[in-house]
């Protein structure tokens, strides 16, 4: 006769047990991964000695709060800025055709010595003269090159496209 | 080759097949094209864009362009290339890229990879906040700001789980995804199936249980999150970078989130899934294409309800009875204790004073086990599982007629077949996922349905013909339509000719059955009854899906018998889209019986009267078989009150709450003279065991599983067991080498070869064979070759033929005037069974605290009740106490009395130990009670939030079209002019 029963008796396990449960357990990994372990002990001893150990932990047990101070920063004005300026900066680099100026940099530099002048006054350069340069093959290239580069400024945002 | 046609695709020309729609095609010949709304599973949808292709001269979307002969497609010209990263450019436009910080940030978020492949630097349109709050439901959440109307979830959840909750209202001047006509999701119909969380191409939706658990950056408090999110942008130079991080801390993920296969513990549809675990913490459960039985879909319990793995209640160790508590003590204690006693009864009173019941939800090996325990180790057939409370009528009445007790085809049958018939099954709530297999078939491609149930529940109401026959009366108008059918001479001649016998005696035993008796005896109209055989008769391919409310009555397998037969005369079994369905309940109650739990048969079916099968485990088990057919469940109980059984060792089956009459059923228990229960928990029925033992669930161990449709699907352990509990299978093993049989298996792996040795049907079998989301569908010869579809060559008789089987009816159960109430029961969607499990699901335990009665409106006002009353319902068995829940669902005298509930109100206080005639399953379905108003005015025990109180919203997808016709559209491809898809 079995009747209806409810209540467990929990198996109370001395905290020893479980200590040593716990240890032997840890002992196992210990062992199995002795020299990954020292090496680990020897690199937490220097971070100690140098005294950085202390301030990682106090980082890391604050690290919300840091992150948040830095984050805080980081998205005010004028840091905002920097920052996007900054990598903008970064990615600007990486877009600049550095070849091509310094070709176009030669070629002026080239035709100033070909000339053996220096660059004219503007009271020497009447209207006609101007007019009369434009049908040197090299000035129209230039003033064709000129032209282009004010139609890309003209191009609007909203045509560009990656 | 006819439907080959021949494309040309970046000049080069390529093969295509017919009907495929141009990004098909580029993805089977590996041509990359971005894509983010598309997906096999759901077919075109068109919102994205991302998929322009320049098709002809013109830019069209991939996905929604089918192929013609000579198409000139090209995939990599400028004017695509600027038409894709417009669509991109949109997307990003409602959608944040933050993926470090993000928690769908795990290598398969769809937008993240595609904005990568696609190579995309920057986007041009600035993110902008759409004005919505996010709405956050019980499971999952919706996060306006970063969905990108791609309308997959609505989709998903329109047709495929055809649920019909979500859509996108492109009316709004901002569109977003709303639940019904725009309410809370909690207050929606919304299922919780979880389904259009698993196709969210992004975070927009998302599982509660992965928000701030999967990534290392995840878990930070919101503000400080939009805090990083504005660094990350300020900083980044462009995708590239942004990318490489995330993707560095995707794969760091890897090394905390484990993804194992699994398979459903709950219903017996058999979805597999990854599970998504982080240590003991189950981050998801994410349904995948690969899955055989599921593919993407799933239902609450499958997604959700795995709260009860890591419960506080899960027993840890085993328990012994010491006065009037238990003990925990050590397992060499209670297993030593347990075969002391087992050898101890067995010598004083013989092998058969023992019995064991086996779990419909351990594996096929466990189940193996432990009749290999009771016949091995013990010497007795005394061993049943649960499909005695369900399915051995139906198994009776199918391997009468045609041979084997299973599906006769696969899920797969459900969707193609013309005409699905459901009788007594409520199967949107029983069986979610196949349900929705049907409901897909029938809204989207003309299937008709035909439900036959006392409840006009969700199948009722979708079908194109409801009947609402007599309380247990089925077998008379399934009777009558055939007998219909064949006086009407629309019969199937051919086939009965060649592979049906006793076609005479059967037409014979039909006399009785006319059009007029059934009339009077199911309450169902001739002309209905003539509707039913017309659709039959202009169906070229019907299947016939049944459970609980055909099997759980005095002639379930009667009815069984009744509902094969009609599907012999008509020709059909053995093709595609046709065939006879049980819908097994539980998950592996297939698998129970399949390998050998039964007292009447050895694994595979094989009799016990057949000498050559019990020779052949003789000798491999090197001991002599009792032949003596062994008690089911039901005479166990009978057994303990005649005193010829004197042991019981339960495994995972609750029988004092799911056994019929559990007053008289727990009296039992009380008078064994020793009682064994494994389970999860401290059950009802563990708390009257001697011994209980702490079993692991099914995310804790090794095995398979067999489905409805007789598929066998592997489980692999995603975590360890809990504290000292084990797998039922270690657990045998030690019992039985404490017997003196060290069976010596390895892993579950062996048991599987052991059983495929022995049983003809599972000869292929293996765990290799098995490996991941592979499965296989008995029966499976040597070489692997397995059968989804049963009967293409004849059936397993002598002479390969079926029998038609004549059955009869009289009448065996009504209400009277004192027992004025039927009382329905089953399931509902959210709780399995009587809820062991799924209570411990705190999203479950909200939406369903309880369960309640459904009464009529007649009822409810013919007897005094009111939304809310507390009632007691009694007859000569017991009583119960529930709430009332007003329905449109019953009618008349009948109620429906959910068995999701193990207190008072726990519907087998009221069942009897009336059972089928031939398969003792009890007559669930057969309650006639009394009821008593205790108080008139009470809450309702529906809760707020509970998807019966929403307002289904049905439409067909997405609807696109809206969306093209807003102003503010315009097709990338061509930003002059609009295209009308």
């Amino acid at each position: 006769m079995a009747e209806r029963i409810t209540d467990i008796k929990r198996m109370e396990i001395p905290k020893e047990k479980i200590k040593e449960d716990n240890l032997t357990e840890l002992l196992d990994v210990l062992s199995d991964n002795k020299e990954a372990m020292l090496e680990t002990v020897r690199f937490f001893s220097l971070l100690h000695e140098s005294g950085n150990l202390a301030m990682m932990n106090a980082m890391v047990a604050k690290q919300e709060h840091i992150m948040g101070n830095l984050a805080f920063e980081a998205n005010n004005k004028p840091n905002s800025t920097i920052l996007h300026n900054f990598t903008r900066l970064i990615e600007f680099l990486g877009m600049l055709n550095l070849e091509g100026i310094d070709e176009l940099t030669t070629r002026y530099t080239r035709k100033q010595k070909e000339e053996g002048t220096e660059v004219p006054s503007v009271e020497d350069v009447g209207f006609i003269k101007l007019i009369k340069t434009l049908k040197d093959p090299e000035v129209s290239r230039g003033v064709y090159i000129l032209l282009q580069l004010l139609r890309g400024i003209g191009h609007g945002p909203s045509d560009e496209r990656k | 080759m006819e439907n080959k046609l021949s494309v040309v695709i970046n000049g080069d020309q390529f093969e295509a097949e017919q009907g495929q729609s141009v990004l098909q095609v580029l993805l089977d010949k590996n041509i990359y094209l971005p894509h983010v709304c598309y997906q096999e599973s759901l077919g075109p949808i068109e919102t994205c864009d991302t998929c322009a292709v320049l098709v002809n001269g013109q830019v069209v979307r991939g996905c929604g362009t089918f192929i013609k002969e000579g198409m000139e497609i090209q995939t990599d010209t400028p004017q695509v290339k600027d038409a894709q990263f417009k669509a991109m450019d949109n997307i990003l436009e409602n959608h944040e890229l933050y993926c470090t910080v993000c928690d769908n940030n795990n290598g398969d978020c769809t937008i993240h990879n595609t904005v990568k492949d696609m190579g995309l630097e920057h986007q041009i349109k600035n993110f902008k906040v759409k004005g919505y709050d996010l709405d956050k439901g019980q499971f999952y959440r919706y996060d306006p700001d970063q969905c990108i109307l791609c309308g997959q979830c609505v989709e998903v959840c329109q047709t495929v789980e055809v649920n019909e909750t979500l859509s996108i209202d492109w009316d709004l001047q901002q569109p977003r995804v709303i639940w019904d006509d725009n309410v809370p999701i909690e207050e929606s119909s919304c299922v919780s199936c979880g389904q259009c969380v698993t196709v969210c191409p992004c975070n927009a939706l998302m599982e509660n249980s992965m928000q701030g658990q999967a990534g290392y950056l995840t878990d930070i408090r919101p503000d400080f999150l939009r805090s990083m999110i504005d660094v990350t942008k300020e900083a980044e130079t462009g995708y590239g970078p942004l990318f490489a991080i995330s993707d560095s801390e995707a794969k760091m993920r890897e090394d905390q989130i484990k993804k194992t296969k699994t398979v459903c513990t709950y219903c017996g549809v058999g979805c597999s899934f990854e599970a998504w675990t982080k240590g003991r913490e189950i981050l998801k459960m994410e349904p995948v294409p690969e899955g055989p039985a599921n593919g993407i879909m799933s239902c609450i319990k499958g997604k959700f309800a795995w709260g009860h793995i890591n419960s506080e209640a899960r027993l840890t160790r085993p328990l012994i009875r010491e006065g009037e508590y238990f003990k925990e003590v050590e397992w060499d204690e209670a297993l030593d204790y347990i075969t002391d006693k087992f050898k101890e009864i067995k010598e004083k009173h013989g092998p058969d004073a023992l019995g064991f019941i086996a779990s419909s939800k351990a594996t096929n090996e466990e189940s193996y086990l432990i009749q290999k325990i009771a016949r091995q180790v013990i010497g007795t057939n005394n061993i049943d599982n649960c499909s005695r409370y369900c399915q051995s009528p139906a198994t009776e009445g199918l391997t009468r007629t045609v041979g084997y007790g299973g599906d006769a085809g696969s899920m797969h049958d459900l969707e193609a077949a013309e005409l699905v018939i459901i009788v007594g099954s409520n199967t949107a709530e029983a069986h979610p996922v196949l349900a929705s297999k049907i409901k897909r078939s029938h809204k989207m491609f003309g299937q008709k349905l035909i439900v036959a149930d006392l409840r006009k529940h969700e199948m009722a109401e979708r079908a194109d013909l409801y009947i609402h026959p007599e309380p247990g009366t089925d077998l008379v108008w399934i009777s009558a339509i055939a007998k219909y059918i064949i006086d009407m001479g629309w019969h199937d001649e051919a086939f009965i000719a060649e592979k049906v016998n006793d076609f005479e005696e059967y037409v014979e035993s039909l006399k009785p059955f006319t059009l007029g008796t059934a009339e009077e005896i199911t309450g169902i109209s001739k002309e209905t009854l003539i509707q039913v055989a017309e659709a039959i008769r202009d169906s070229d391919k019907t299947c016939i899906c049944w459970a609980m409310g055909i099997t759980q009555h005095q002639i379930g397998a009667d009815t069984s018998t009744a509902i094969s037969n009609l599907l012999l005369v008509t020709g059909n079994y053995g093709r595609t889209g046709t065939g006879a369905y049980p819908l097994r309940g539980h998950n592996n109650v297939q698998g129970a019986s399949d390998f050998g739990s039964m007292p009447n048969t050895l694994p595979g079916y094989q009799k016990i009267s057949d000498a050559d099968a019990v020779a052949k485990f003789e000798q491999a088990w090197q001991v002599k078989l009792s032949t003596n057919e062994g008690m089911d469940n039901h005479e166990m109980v009978q057994g303990i009150y005649d005193g010829k059984l004197k042991s019981l060792y339960v495994t995972g089956e609750d029988m004092g709450v799911v056994d019929s009459n559990i007053n008289y059923v727990t009296q039992a228990f009380e008078k064994l003279d020793f009682f064994v229960v494994q389970d999860l928990f401290l059950t009802n029925t563990a708390e009257y065991a001697d011994v209980v033992l702490p079993a692991s669930p099914s995310l804790e161990k090794e095995g398979t599983f067999t489905n409805t449709e007789r598929r066998i699907q592997r489980l692999y352990p995603a975590m360890d067991p809990l504290g000292e509990s084990k797998p039922d299978w270690k657990i045998y093993c030690e019992i039985a080498k404490r017997l003196g049989f060290d069976w010596n298996y390895s892993s579950p792996a062996d048991i599987m070869a052991e059983a495929a040795g022995l049983v003809p049907i599972f000869a292929g079998v293996s765990y290799e064979r098995l490996e991941d989301f592979e499965s296989l569908q008995w029966p499976v010869n040597e070489e692997g070759k397995d059968t989804p579809l049963l009967f293409t060559d004849g059936f397993p008789f002598p002479d390969g033929k079926a029998k038609l089987h004549p059955v009869n009816f009289a009448r065996h159960y009504h209400i009277d005037e004192e027992h004025h109430l039927h009382i329905n029961n089953g399931r509902i969607l959210e709780h399995f069974h009587e809820g062991n499990m799924t209570y411990h699901t705190k999203g479950i335990r909200t939406k369903v605290p309880n369960s309640w009665i459904a009464v009529s409106e007649e009822a409810a006002e013919k007897y005094g009740m009111e939304e809310g009353s507390k009632i007691k319902i009694s007859n000569e068995n017991g009583e119960a106490v529930t709430q009332v829940h007003i329905s449109k669902e019953v009618f008349g005298q009948e109620a429906y009395l959910p068995l999701n509930d193990n207190g008072k109100s726990a519907i087998n206080y009221l069942t009897s130990n009336v059972t089928d005639k031939d398969t003792n399953t009890p007559a669930y379905k057969e309650v006639p009670a009394k009821i008593e108003v205790l108080e008139k005015k009470g809450d309702s025990p529906l809760p707020l939030y509970n998807y019966r109180r929403g307002k289904r919203n049905p439409q067909y997808g997405v609807d696109v079209q809206k969306k093209w016709d807003r102003e503010d559209y315009i097709f990338p491809g061509n930003e002059e002019v609009k295209q009308d898809g």
